[in-house]
C-alpha cells in the first residue's frame, strides 16, 4: 500500500490517509488480513509526522475496519460494500440539487464553491466532515 | 576531547615546532661561530650573568662588528621574539578561528562539557607552548647567552631592560601570549582582531610582569621578615631571581586568563547574535 | 525510552535575550511535547536561532529559564539533545570518516551503526573532506551527527534550507523514522510553511521575540476560520477575535479565531489551510500581539 499525499487541498494529511485506505479496501486492493505498513514506513516514504499515522490508523481501527496486532502491526479486519446505502440516498438527493442548480445558472466550479462553503460552515471540525462519507 | 584538540592544533604544532627547531639550530650554530671569533680575538668569556655589566664596556672587550656581531644580534632577536611568536601561533587561532567557523556550535553541542573542550585545548596549547620555546631558550642560555655580553648593541641594551633572558621568564612568557590570546580569541571570536590585540598586549605584558616580578618580590621579602637569612636574600636578587619573579608574575596572570576564559565559556555568547 | 511523557521535552519560561540594543527574546514562554514533532515558526530575526542556541546551552539567556526534559540546560542536558546550527557547521579539515570517528568520541551514546547506515543513504564520500562538501551534503552530514548521537530531543535550525527537493524528502523521511521508531521529539526551525505542513504536529510561532500561537496544528486549524467578503461586512465583525484583515479594493479577507458557528452573513468562509493560519498570523504579529491557544 502506497499513499500519496496532496498538500496543497484543504484536506488534512490524516483525512486523506483515512481516505485512501478507505479506497483502497474498497476497490479491493487491500484485502481482510493484509497488513498496513508501519508508521515508520509510512513516514520514511513520505515523510508524514508519525504521530498523524497512527492517529488515522486509530480512526481506522475505530470503525472497525483495522486490528492492531501486538508486534506485528495493523491489518485489515473486513471489506468494505462497494456503495452503502445511506451514501445512495445521498447521492439521489445531490443530484436532484445539481439540476436545480444548474436550472438556476450556476456551473460546475459554483456548485463546488457552494459545496466547500457550506462544508466549511456546517460542519465546522474536520473530523464531522469526514464521517458523512 | 584530546584527539580533536590534537588535530585542530596540528597545523600551528607543526609551525610552531618548525620555528623552535629552525631557532634552536640557529641559536647553536651562530654561538658556535662567534664562539670561534671570540677565540680568535683572545677573549675569554664565562657563563652568562644577567647583570654583570658585560665585559663589553666603552668598546673595550668588544668584537669588531663583522659576521659575529651580526649573527650575535640575530640571536638575541630570536630570544626576544620567539617565545611571542610561538605563543601568537598556538593561542591565536586557538579558539578565534573555533568562534569564526561556528564550529564550537558543533563541539559544544556534542556530550562534552564546555569546561573540558576548554580545559583541553588551553592545556596543549599552553604545554606546547612551554615544549618549543624551552627548547630555544635552553639552547640559548646555555650556549649563546654568553657572548650576548661581548656584543656591542644599543638595541641590545635596550632590549635587555625589559626583556629577561631567563629560561623560565621565556618560557611562562609564552605560555602567557598563548594564554592570552586564546581567550582574546574566545571572547572576541575574529582571528585578525585577536592576532592585533595580542601584539599590541605584547609590551605591555612585559611591563607588567616588571612590575608585578617587583611587587611579588616585595611581598616575598616582607612575608619572610621572620627569617634573616631569607629577607637577606630575597632583599638582594640578582637579574636571574628577578626574572624568576617576573615569571612567576606572568604565571598569575596566565591563571587569570584561564579563569576569565571559564567565565566567558560559562556565560558563553552572551555578546553573539 | 527513559523518556518521561509528563514532563515536557522543552519547557521555555520567561525568556529574554538581547544582543547590545536589539531584543531577540522577550518574555517568551511555551512548551514543547514529548514525543511531537513541533515547527518553530517566524520570519527571520523573530528569535528563532536565539531559542534553540538557548535550549542547546549556547547562549544563557538573559532572563527566564529553559528546561529540557525537565532539567536546566546544562551538562547534563548535553548528552540528550542533538542540535544542528544554521549553517551546519562541522570541522572542514577532517574528513566524513573522521567526523564520525569524532562522533563516537565525543558521545556516549553513540550509534556507529546508525551513523553508517545514515551516511550511506545520503551518499556521502567517506573519505571526502567535509570542506570540499557541498552545502546540501555538509548540513545532511550534521543531521548524521546529531541523530546518531541517539538523543531525546532534536533542535533543529532550519535544517532543510540547503537541501534539493530530492534530499529534503529524504531528509524528512528519515527524521519521521527516527520520531516512529524512538519517540523523538523534534523542535526545528523555519521560515517556509510549506516546508513543515504535515511533518509538524504542533507549532510554535515566533513574532517580536514572543510565542504568539502555541498549539496542536488539527485543533488550532478547527479552531480558526477564513472569512471573504465586502470589506465593511468585515469590519463589523464581532464576538470573533480577528487575527489579520488584508483589503482590496471593497472586498477583504481576514483571518477570524473562532471555533464556534459560522455568523450569518454573506461572507464565504472557509478554514484555513495551515499555511494561511500561520501567515496571518506572522503578518499580523505586533509587539501587543499574545494569543494562547490551549496545546493538548
Amino acid at each position: 500500500m502506497i499513499f500519496r499525499i496532496d498538500r496543497r487541498t484543504g484536506t488534512s494529511v490524516y483525512v486523506q490517509l483515512v481516505q485512501q485506505v478507505r479506497q483502497a479496501i474498497r476497490m479491493g486492493r487491500l484485502a481482510p488480513g493484509d497488513r498496513l505498513p508501519t508508521a515508520r514506513e509510512v513516514s520514511e516514504r513520505t515523510g508524514i509526522n508519525p504521530n498523524t499515522v497512527l492517529k488515522a490508523y486509530r480512526e481506522l481501527e475505530v470503525a472497525g475496519l483495522v486490528e492492531p496486532r501486538q508486534g506485528s502491526g495493523t491489518f485489515v479486519r473486513r471489506d468494505l460494500a462497494p456503495l452503502p446505502d445511506h451514501t445512495e440516498a445521498l447521492r439521489r438527493e445531490l443530484a436532484d440539487w445539481v439540476t436545480r442548480a444548474l436550472a438556476a445558472g450556476l456551473d460546475i466550479s459554483d456548485m463546488q464553491a457552494l459545496i466547500v462553503e457550506a462544508a466549511a460552515g456546517t460542519a465546522p471540525t474536520l473530523e464531522d466532515a469526514h464521517h458523512v462519507d | 576531547m584530546n584527539w580533536l584538540a590534537l588535530r585542530l592544533l596540528r597545523p600551528y604544532l607543526i609551525v610552531a615546532a618548525v620555528l623552535s627547531a629552525a631557532s634552536t639550530a640557529f641559536v647553536l650554530l651562530g654561538a658556535r661561530a662567534i664562539g670561534r671569533q671570540v677565540d680568535a680575538h683572545g677573549m675569554v668569556v664565562d657563563d652568562y650573568a644577567p647583570d654583570r655589566t658585560g665585559l663589553c664596556e666603552t668598546g673595550l672587550s668588544c668584537l669588531p662588528a663583522g659576521t659575529a656581531t651580526d649573527l650575535g644580534q640575530a640571536i638575541v632577536l630570536i630570544a626576544a621574539f620567539v617565545p611571542l611568536l610561538i605563543g601568537l601561533i598556538l593561542g591565536v587561532p586557538l579558539f578565534a578561528r573555533e568562534r569564526e567557523e561556528s564550529t564550537d556550535a558543533f563541539v559544544l553541542t556534542q556530550s562534552i562539557p564546555p569546561m573540558r573542550w576548554l580545559s583541553t585545548k588551553l592545556f596543549w596549547a599552553l604545554s606546547a607552548g612551554a615544549v618549543c620555546t624551552a627548547a630555544v631558550a635552553v639552547s640559548f642560555r646555555r650556549a649563546a647567552a654568553g657572548y650576548t655580553l661581548v656584543l656591542d648593541d644599543v638595541g641590545y641594551t635596550l632590549l635587555g631592560e625589559v626583556h629577561k633572558y631567563n629560561v623560565t621568564f621565556m618560557v611562562m612568557q609564552a605560555v602567557f601570549i598563548t594564554a592570552l590570546a586564546g581567550v582574546l580569541g574566545l571572547a572576541g571570536g575574529r582571528t585578525l582582531r585577536t592576532l592585533i590585540l595580542s601584539v599590541l598586549a605584547w609590551p605591555v605584558v612585559l611591563v607588567v610582569a616588571q612590575i608585578g616580578g617587583l611587587l611579588l618580590a616585595m611581598v616575598a621579602f616582607l612575608l619572610s621578615s621572620w627569617s634573616d637569612s631569607l629577607s637577606s636574600m630575597l632583599g638582594t636578587l640578582d637579574g636571574d631571581e628577578t626574572a624568576t619573579f617576573a615569571a612567576l608574575a606572568l604565571a598569575v596572570c596566565t591563571v587569570v586568563a584561564v579563569l576569565i576564559g571559564r567565565r566567558t565559556v560559562a556565560g558563553s555568547a552572551r555578546r553573539r547574535p | 525510552m527513559s523518556t518521561d511523557r509528563t514532563v515536557p521535552a522543552l519547557d521555555v519560561a520567561g525568556v529574554s535575550h538581547s544582543f547590545g540594543r536589539r531584543r531577540a527574546l522577550y518574555d517568551c514562554s511555551f512548551t514543547v511535547p514529548v514525543g511531537g514533532v513541533t515547527a518553530l515558526i517566524g520570519r527571520n530575526g523573530a528569535g528563532k536561532s536565539t531559542l534553540l542556541r538557548a535550549a542547546s546551552g549556547l547562549l544563557r539567556p538573559d532572563g527566564g529559564e529553559v528546561r529540557v526534559l525537565g532539567e536546566p540546560v546544562g551538562d547534563r542536558s548535553l548528552p540528550r539533545i542533538g542540535y544542528v546550527a544554521q549553517q551546519a557547521p562541522l570541522y572542514p579539515m577532517l574528513t566524513v570518516a573522521q567526523t564520525l570517528a569524532l562522533g563516537r568520541r565525543l558521545n556516549p551514546r553513540w550509534d556507529a551503526g546508525y551513523a553508517q547506515h545514515l551516511t550511506d543513504d545520503a551518499a556521502l564520500p567517506s573519505t571526502a573532506r567535509v570542506g570540499t562538501l557541498a552545502p546540501g551534503h555538509r548540513s545532511r552530514l550534521a543531521l548524521v551527527m546529531a541523530l546518531a548521537k541517539r538523543p531525546e530531543l532534536l533542535l533543529l535550525d532550519e535544517p532543510l534550507a540547503s537541501l534539493d527537493p530530492v534530499a529534503r524528502t529524504e531528509v524528512i523521511g528519515t527524521l519521521m523514522a527516527d520520531v516512529a521508531e524512538r519517540g523523538t521529539t523534534v523542535l526545528l526551525s523555519s521560515h517556509v510553511v510549506a516546508d513543515i505542513d504535515g511533518v509538524c504536529d504542533h507549532v510554535v510561532v515566533l513574532a517580536e521575540g514572543r510565542a504568539c500561537l502555541v498549539g496542536e496544528v488539527e485543533p488550532v486549524l478547527a479552531g480558526h476560520l477564513v472569512a471573504v467578503g465586502a470589506g465593511f461586512e468585515i469590519s463589523t465583525l464581532d464576538g470573533a477575535e480577528v487575527i489579520e484583515v488584508r483589503t482590496a479594493g471593497r472586498d477583504a479577507i481576514a483571518l477570524v479565531r473562532s471555533a464556534g458557528p459560522v455568523p450569518a452573513g454573506d461572507l464565504a468562509w472557509h478554514r484555513p489551510t495551515l499555511e494561511e493560519l500561520l501567515l496571518g498570523y506572522l503578518r499580523a504579529a505586533g509587539p501587543e500581539l499574545k494569543r494562547e491557544v490551549s496545546a493538548a
